[in-house]
């Protein structure tokens, strides 16, 4: 086996004379800046609400609701027996709600148990106007099933967590994240989707069939 | 009296062996234009047949001869083909420096900085003026290096808009028409199913003729159509001008 | 297997099959023309396109400038992070730094993401070798597992199937008769393969982009099998090419903003996922133990040459997509697992054999490939590099000949001479074959119809 710092020394032995220059066509220096869009993003939250629906997802309640109304709409239109519950602070009082819905929740982290819930319901530590994206932290939901195994995922976005673009996430992950990276990032843009047959657009082939984006406060 | 400005035409090896109707449209519009046209004797081929197959050193050897020949006109050399055209300015850099010495830099410099492609000659210095009394539809043909290298895409499509009124637009616009220099002889089957590809498309816009400004592009395309028995026909945007500028059909 | 064994056919034998298959030929049009078109409507959401693509290759060819302090960052934040860390020289060592975590852990069942490194590497016939069942998730990728195939596309791998031929493929894993129907299809994916999902021991995947500053493993899928993967089964093992790692995050939103819309012409794709180690205790969910396996396999050999840019490439497959070479004889007459443009100058680089260096001249050398490059390789020019590193090797006959038309047309009067003798076919037809260039043009064209006199000739005259 190689250790590393013989490979390391392959490596730097290949660049002992640095990259040749092109002659023809001469490396450019173009700094990285901030990438700019041609879509109006002045009006962050409608900007993302038409881009979340332009990527399949499906705008399910609005602020001006109440989340307990929110929710049990949603239970309403999936009918779930059992439902996963992540532990993002937008979820708090979920889990009342569902317990006097009379529908179970599934027992945290436990991959059977989430992977036989109709129905995730995680919080989004940010959205993203230009792409519809949510961001799921897996610290923060303690956990990363809920949003991944069952066939419907809802998300509880609050609308003061929105950003322009994904360079307003990647490009301050320090704000972000102030304590560190959790183990799992995952920016969720739409339900599962493969274009594999024939290019012939199919959903829920693996994670979610459906994205629900429920806008809180 | 003024005297008359004069340019160098470079007919490029294939207008020479294959296709001098091409050369002396060229030299046609060039005089129509209102310059006195050279050929100079002692140039023969830019060296891409053997550059494009990778032996650099005979496409060296071939080419400075062109490239001496050319650099003695010290006048604008005007070629009919954009890929000529593109291993003049663009690739000779390149050849000469893997096969090549300071001088042959330094003329190489001097010779790329007055060599024109056809179609932005004519553009840049005021194309003759013709008749648009052309019956005939046509679809122009991008040539890859023209296009991609050269960036001469507008140009060629505004000197024909002054010459043809019914010029249309293929779906394969931009695409390859399979001839690239040996590729056509090394693989030959995939370069005619390209070929075909381009064809299809240009024969779905119900053009009578397919115009180009490389005879080699048209070579190919004109090769298979003939073989497939297709009716449509190609000519050079030289040709095009010229018949519209003045000469008997 | 149906790939054509690249040591077995001839270049020309392989493209000869392949463009006459006309369902092959139906597929990729359909496929090509629809991904070039997305990717230039997704383009659109970029001020400047040719900016960012300039800014990537700028900071790609920073990155790799320094590439060794570069990997030692980012291999001290993946241990901070409690990810164990190897390295491997070659094919062979990958694989057995894997084999041998699967062996220790008495790992029986993989579940893979789709990865181009481990076609390279042969990572599926190595674990095969020992006993372990793998699938692959990836819907198009387990297709052509099931057909025994490799992929003829690296972002959409069985492109050259037809939904018929794809439900061929996923019949022989059903108890059921299935029907053609993608939706259909995918449905039963679903179900067959969430199975598996859960029973696996192990799940490898391969990675898009590290982030060295934080020790971050970037995934880009649609699916979510790549979420899965790295999600569900206890162990995680991640292969990186040793060459996808970045700086940091800002050129991570760069590269990803050019990478999704260059591939499948998304704004992003569904899921973007940043692992950083294994999960913490506090999470509750995720791998408890994750590997990274770095790669070199050949790419030092690259680094520091005339090459170096192809370590750019960030696997999107807008160049196969643009290659109008591509586009009739599919992937597999590449003859190795990188096929169209990167492939052709991958496959030469990387594969040390003679027939492997035959690749380089699937091309016309158009440039469309380099014109729909997000990260701006020039990919013509390397395709013509290789092809002089070839002639270099080329046969006594091949030389010579050149050397002959050299002399020839090197001097204006023999030139001249030779235009009069009709030896025209000597400057206009491949001098390496003289047995039979000129049946290899007219087998499907006609033969230009040459003047008596060229042209110079005829100036002459009328000028005198």
């Amino acid at each position: 086996m190689t250790d590393k710092q013989q490979f390391l020394e392959t490596v730097r032995v290949a660049l002992r004379d640095g990259i040749p220059p092109n002659l023809l066509r001469p490396l450019p220096d173009t700094p990285n800046d901030p990438i700019e869009y041609t879509p109006d993003l002045s009006d962050t939250l409608g900007a993302f609400i038409r881009s979340a629906g332009d990527s399949g997802a499906e705008l399910v309640g609005t602020p001006d609701e109440a989340l307990d109304v929110v929710v049990r709409r949603v239970l309403d239109t999936v009918a779930p027996k059992v439902v996963a519950v992540s532990n993002d602070p937008e979820c708090d009082g979920v889990a009342e709600t569902l317990t006097s819905a009379g529908i179970e929740i599934s027992a945290p982290n436990d991959i059977a148990a989430t992977a036989a819930a109709d129905l995730g319901i995680t919080g989004a530590v940010a959205g993203i106007a230009l792409t519809g994206s949510v961001v799921v932290d897996a610290k923060r939901a303690k956990g990363r099933l809920a949003s991944l195994l069952p066939k419907v995922h809802l998300v509880l976005l609050s609308t003061r967590r929105i950003v322009s673009t994904p360079g307003d996430v990647f490009r301050k992950m320090d704000d972000w994240f102030p304590d560190g990276l959790p183990s799992n990032v995952v920016l969720i843009t739409g339900p599962s989707r493969s274009a594999d047959i024939e290019l012939e657009i199919t959903e829920g082939v693996h994670g979610p069939q459906q994205l629900l984006i429920a806008l809180v406060d | 009296m003024q005297p008359v400005p004069e340019v160098s035409l470079f007919p490029t090896c294939i207008v020479d062996a294959v296709k001098p109707e091409i050369g002396f449209a060229t030299a046609h519009i060039l005089e129509r234009m209102g310059y006195a046209v050279a050929v100079p004797d002692a140039a023969t081929c830019c060296g891409q047949p053997a550059w494009n197959a990778g032996h650099a050193e005979a496409a060296a050897e071939v080419a400075r001869t062109t490239l001496e020949a050319l650099a003695e006109t010290g006048q604008e050399i005007v070629v009919p083909a954009g890929s000529c055209a593109t291993m003049i300015r663009v690739f000779w850099r390149e050849l000469f420096e893997l096969h090549g010495d300071a001088e042959d830099r330094e003329l190489v410099a001097n010779v790329a900085a007055r060599t024109f492609e056809l179609s932005e000659f004519m553009d840049a210095r005021g194309a003759p003026n013709g008749d648009i009394d052309d019956p005939e539809s046509v679809v122009y043909h991008r040539s890859c290096h023209m296009q991609r290298e050269l960036g001469i895409v507008e140009q060629p499509e505004a000197v024909l808009d002054t010459y043809v009124a019914d010029r249309r637009r293929s779906a394969s616009e931009g695409r390859c028409c399979g001839f690239g220099g040996m590729f056509s002889i090394k693989l030959p089957e995939a370069s005619v199913a390209m070929a075909d590809e381009v064809l299809d498309s240009l024969a779905a816009t119900g053009a009578a003729r397919v115009v180009s400004c490389d005879a080699s592009c048209l070579m190919q395309l004109e090769g298979r159509a003939a073989r497939r028995g297709m009716d449509l026909a190609f000519v050079h945007l030289a040709e095009v001008a010229d018949r519209a500028t003045g000469s008997p059909t | 297997m149906t790939v054509i064994p690249i040591e077995e056919l001839t270049l020309r034998q392989r493209t000869a099959v392949a463009v006459d298959e006309p369902r092959l030929r139906i597929s990729l049009e359909r496929a090509t023309d629809t991904l070039s078109s997305r990717q230039s409507t997704a383009y659109g959401q970029f001020a400047d396109p040719e900016r960012l693509r300039s800014a990537a290759r700028a900071a790609k060819a920073q990155v790799l400038s320094r590439l060794p302090d570069v990997l030692e960052q980012l291999a001290d934040r993946l241990e901070a992070s409690g990810v164990v860390v190897h390295w491997a020289s070659t094919d062979r060592e990958a694989c057995d730094v894997v084999t041998t975590i699967a062996m220790e852990r008495g790992v029986r069942r993989v579940v893979k993401s789709k990865s181009m490194l481990t076609e390279e590497i042969g990572l599926n016939q190595a674990l095969d070798g020992i006993g372990v069942e793998v699938t692959e998730t990836d819907l198009g990728e387990w297709i052509i597992q099931l057909a025994g195939e490799t992929p003829s596309h690296i972002i959409v791998p069985a492109i050259h199937r037809d939904r018929a031929q794809c439900r061929d493929a996923l019949q022989t894993v059903s108890d059921e008769p299935l029907g053609d129907a993608p939706e259909d299809l995918a449905a039963f994916a679903r179900v067959t393969l969430r199975s598996r999902f859960l029973a696996a021991d192990m799940g490898i995947s391969g990675v898009n982009f590290a982030v060295a500053e934080s020790g971050s493993l970037i995934l880009v899928t649609n699916e979510g099998n790549g979420r899965l993967t790295t999600s569900v089964p206890p162990i995680h093992v991640a292969m990186l090419g040793m060459e996808r790692v970045l700086e940091s995050w800002d050129q991570l939103d760069l590269f990803l903003a050019l990478l999704t819309r260059a591939a499948t012409g998304q704004p992003i794709t569904t899921y973007v996922s940043a692992i950083t180690g294994p999960a913490r205790a506090e999470e509750g969910e995720g791998p408890e133990e994750v590997h990274v396996v770095i790669v070199d396999n050949g790419r030092s050999e690259i680094l520091g040459t005339e090459f170096t840019e192809m370590l750019a490439c960030v696997r999107c497959g807008a160049c196969l997509n643009a290659c109008p070479v591509y586009r009739v004889t599919g992937g597999h007459a590449y003859g190795w697992v990188y096929p169209g443009p990167m492939g052709a100058v991958l496959t030469p680089l990387l594969l040390e054999s003679e027939a492997a260096g035959e690749v380089a001249n699937a091309s016309s050398l158009c440039g469309a490939c380099w014109e729909a490059c997000p990260v701006g390789i020039p990919l013509q020019d390397m395709l013509l590099a290789l092809r002089r590193r070839e002639a270099e090797e080329a046969s006594l006959a091949e030389r010579t000949a050149w050397r002959v038309w050299a002399t020839a047309w090197s001097r204006p009067s023999t030139y001249r001479a030779s235009l009069r003798t009709g030896a025209i076919a000597t400057g206009m037809f491949d001098p390496s074959s003289l047995r039979g260039p000129a049946r290899r043009w007219s087998d499907g064209r006609e033969m230009p119809k040459l003047p008596k006199r060229s042209f110079r000739q005829q100036w002459k005259e009328s000028r005198q």
